[in-house]
């Protein structure tokens, strides 16, 4: 018998946990794909429209909460003394269940969300009446990066103007946006295994209290002695193409140090749950 | 079998087992009786690989529990004093289990039920404590596993039901099984359990079978 992964355990692990996701999770689930639809009865109230990317940004939050919410609601009792014997003890082995929580918190919650929302947003898009006035496209990444920075396709960079594949390599951009989405569940994922009560709340204040403490230490460290000023007029001087390479290396740099904390989010998760004392 | 050897265990700054050493042999029905806060519950939970010894060795079948390995967890069944109601009903519960215990029977789950007298097809937050009890030996026993532990088992049944306990835990003890009962009402179990395990603070007080107990100079 293999103790560390058997698919035929996994799936069935998979096939109760789903259960168990659509029992404790299906009716916030729901709640939160008709976001959209909320809004839309605002604008039938208030007679007014709401454009694509309002309501492609109220998706996107949906899933930011849905995805903070579900481990709690799925996973909750995973680390409580007497509500997680069932947990420990069911007869998998700890990276099985590791994954098959990653599977439902990182994997499942964000695409359902996503996609439920686009076709309840598609689906009131037809009625005549109400703020929808055509339905919002999924939009590619390159329209995500131009919403994101309001322009149409071309970014001025001093006298320069550059197109926007220049200036946001697509396939860091891409990495980092599936790292960040992964990094978002992670840490919850990690929160539900520490905290016994308020898992959501606590772990979402801890994540804002590291995040200002982290900027903090990085402001003392570039703020002083006029580092960042420096540092500021000397890219200033470096010719367009260093400037870009300087700017891409930051991205990379920013991805993989988001990949490095996304790993080490993952690995505590998977050691507590392996080592969870009830 | 169940081997224990110069185990310490505590929480915090409280000590709960000094340098213990047991044994647990297959085909039994130990009882584990002592007073309240001697240790019976942790020593269930080091059994079934719910805490950590924090020095010594408890080890199922030459493997140390607390890895919590697949082939160590399907031997195991724990039902504690203070368990969690399961959600739904007994059968879909135990159905989701059965799935990972490959000694799984459902017909034997639906004839215990019908022995202890419960439905399973009824949601278990409407069940009393009794029945919900009842349910989860059902489900205890039809998973077949090779170690049963049982954290004060008699607690909160009444009298007819105990009776049903005492009979169907003897009708479905098997030489590959072994029984603990855990408990401080010995009265409940007293024709069930054989050998007991006295346990008294930080110690083992008493290991012994009834004929030992009964013979001494045998």
């Amino acid at each position: 018998m293999n103790n560390t992964f058997s698919f035929n355990r996994f799936k069935n692990l998979l096939l109760k946990d789903g259960k168990m996701y659509i029992r404790n999770f299906g009716s916030t689930l729901i709640v939160l794909c008709c976001m959209t639809a909320i809004l839309w009865i605002f604008t039938l109230l208030f007679g007014k429209s709401a454009d694509g990317a309002s309501r492609f940004a109220i998706i996107v939050a949906s899933a930011a909460l849905a995805m903070m919410l579900v481990p709690s609601k799925v996973y909750g009792k995973a680390n409580l003394s007497r509500e997680g014997v069932g947990f420990a003890m069911m007869p998998a082995s700890s990276l099985e269940k590791f994954v098959s929580m990653f599977v439902y918190c990182a994997i499942v919650t964000p695409i359902v969300v996503f996609f439920g929302g686009y076709l309840i947003d598609a689906f009131l898009s037809v009625f005549p009446f109400g703020g929808f006035e055509k339905p919002i496209r999924l939009y590619s990444l390159n329209e995500i990066i131009r919403m994101a920075n309001d322009t149409e396709g071309v970014v001025n960079v001093g006298d320069f103007e550059l197109s926007l594949e220049q200036v946001f390599p697509i396939g860091v951009m891409r990495t980092s946006l599936y790292v960040g989405i992964i990094q978002w569940a992670a840490i919850f994922m990690l929160g539900n295994m520490l905290f016994k009560k308020h898992k959501a709340g606590k772990t979402f204040a801890c994540y804002l209290g590291i995040g200002y403490l982290l900027s903090m230490i990085f402001g003392q460290v570039f703020l002083t002695n006029g580092r960042l000023e420096r540092w500021i007029t000397k890219i200033g001087y470096m010719p367009i193409e260093q400037k870009l390479q300087l700017y891409h290396n930051w991205m990379v740099g920013g991805m993989i140090f988001g990949i490095i904390i996304t790993g080490v989010l993952l690995y505590f998760t998977y050691r507590k749950i392996k080592t969870q004392k009830y | 079998m169940i081997t224990i050897n110069n185990l310490d265990f505590g929480y915090k700054s409280q000590p709960v087992f000094k340098n213990i050493s047991l044994g647990f042999e297959k085909g039994n029905i130990y009882g584990l009786l002592g007073e309240n806060g001697v240790g019976k519950t942790s020593l269930l939970k080091l059994i079934s690989g719910l805490q950590k010894p924090t020095a010594g060795t408890c080890e199922v079948d030459g493997i140390a529990p607390f890895n919590r390995l697949p082939k160590t967890l399907q031997k195991i069944y724990f039902i504690s004093e203070d368990f969690a109601i399961p959600e739904g009903t007994p059968i879909n519960n135990v159905r989701e289990l059965g799935m990972f215990y490959p000694n799984y029977d459902e017909s034997l789950f639906f004839e215990l039920c019908k022995e202890l007298d419960v439905d399973p097809t009824r949601k278990y937050a409407e069940m009393s404590f009794g029945q919900q009890k009842k349910c989860l030996i059902s489900t205890a026993l039809a998973l077949n596993t090779d170690y049963l532990l049982l954290d004060e088992p008699t607690n909160g049944l009444d009298i007819p039901s105990k009776t049903l306990f005492r009979q169907v835990i003897t009708k479905h003890a098997t030489e590959n099984r072994t029984i603990i009962i855990s408990t401080h009402q010995v009265k409940d179990v007293e024709n069930l359990i054989d050998p007991i395990i006295i346990l008294d603070h930080d110690e083992v007080l008493l290991k012994a079978s009834f004929r030992e107990i009964s013979h001494p100079q045998s």
